[in-house]
């Protein structure tokens, strides 16, 4: 018979030994010759005995499709002050509203775009001008923080696909807000979206 | 059943007669043994058997188990009759990148520990040496909370004698191979 992969098993110095003529593992226990042995190194060298390890919390996301998930949401709640009690039906016509208003301010708007903001326009009592006007400044600040949202989700999702470990994607999630933070104040928006 | 009766110590000195009476108790006192006579002396747990590892199944189960218990919970324990050694067989696993350890121990001493390569059926065996009334078990968890370790073809195997539980505490045992 002989002995490999001898490892100490717990903590009175048992040891676990490969028995290579079976293939299966065998306890030495302290006392016997064979124990004695083989911690004179007759089998080899025996590794020591290490406890099982501490149990772990699990990563916040499993996996990276959950991870990128999290970031859809994170982003969708950093552009939330942005269209804060617009209703997702109103939030379709603003491309439409903006050509609308720009074409309005210029004097080149056809009969339909004039009549989409002079309607409006009605309801509330301003001027088609000053409505056109106010559409096109909140256009200005929604377009780039929208455009820059949409590049970091996806240099996010990017970086959590390449990531296998699931415990890091925390690390990625949180030097991608930082960056979103820096770069909404790039843009003049901290205030806006309620990051200052 | 035999009637259980004792023989006095003087019976036996030399020069003591042989005779009907004496050979009727020296043959019918291991029948009352057999039997259980209450007045027999019992059978000892360690007197079932001398079993030693082989590769003779004793015992199979082939179903998946499995926890996401992070401290050590019983796959399997009992107490064997007899006294000797049996081998063990399992596979495991733990899902994801997890490991699931699983610790082989006697008498509440771990004598085999073993991890299993990382999301991949892991098979191991070992063959555990018992004295006479020592409880085996079989535990196994998983490291990360919410990650679930799992063992399957669980197998006792001797050289050819029998193994079988004096107590089963999970109550699942079969002498069908």
């Amino acid at each position: 018979m002989t002995l490999e992969n001898l490892t100490q098993v717990n903590a009175i110095g048992g040891v676990q030994a490969r028995n290579t003529k079976t293939g299966a593992d065998i306890y030495l226990k302290p006392g016997e010759i064979l124990h004695d042995l083989a911690l004179d190194g007759t089998f080899g060298p025996v590794a020591p005995y290490v406890p099982p390890p501490d149990p772990v919390e699990p990563p916040t996301y499993p996996d990276a499709a959950a991870a990128i998930e999290a970031v859809a949401e994170w982003a969708e709640g950093v552009v939330r002050p942005l269209v804060a009690g617009v209703p997702a039906e109103e939030r379709l016509s603003w491309p439409v509203k903006e050509v609308a208003a720009a074409a309005l301010l210029d004097g080149t708007a056809d009969a339909a775009q004039t009549a989409l903001i002079e309607g409006e326009a009605a309801v509330t009592g301003e001027a088609p001008a000053d409505l056109a006007g106010l559409i096109l400044q909140r256009a200005a600040v929604y377009r780039p923080a929208v455009a820059a949202i949409a590049g970091l989700r996806r240099d996010i999702a990017a970086k959590l696909r390449a990531e296998p470990d699931p415990y890091k994607f925390d690390a990625i999630l949180a030097a991608a807000k930082a960056d979103a933070v820096q770069l909404a104040r790039d843009l003049g928006l901290a205030a806006e979206l309620g990051l200052d | 059943m035999a009637d259980y009766q004792f023989i006095a110590g003087n019976e036996l000195d030399p020069g003591s007669p042989v005779n009907t009476a004496l050979m009727t108790r020296l043959a019918r006192n291991p029948e009352a043994i057999a039997e259980g006579d209450p007045d027999a002396p019992p059978i000892s747990v360690g007197a079932l058997g001398r079993p030693t590892a082989g590769e003779v199944r004793r015992f199979f189960n082939a179903a998946t188990i499995e926890t996401d218990s992070t401290v050590f919970v019983p796959v399997y324990t009992f107490i064997p009759g007899g006294a000797g050694s049996f081998r063990i067989k399992l596979e495991n696993m733990g899902s994801s990148t997890d490991t699931a350890p699983v610790e082989v121990r006697v008498d509440g001493v771990t004598v085999f520990s073993w991890g299993n390569l990382s999301g991949q059926w892991t098979p191991h065996s070992g063959d555990v040496s018992f004295n006479a009334g020592e409880l085996i078990e079989v535990v196994y968890r998983g490291i990360t909370a919410g990650y679930s370790a799992q063992i399957r073809n669980l197998e006792f195997l001797t050289d050819g004698e029998e193994l079988f539980p004096v107590v089963d505490n999970a109550g699942n045992w079969s002498l069908t191979p």
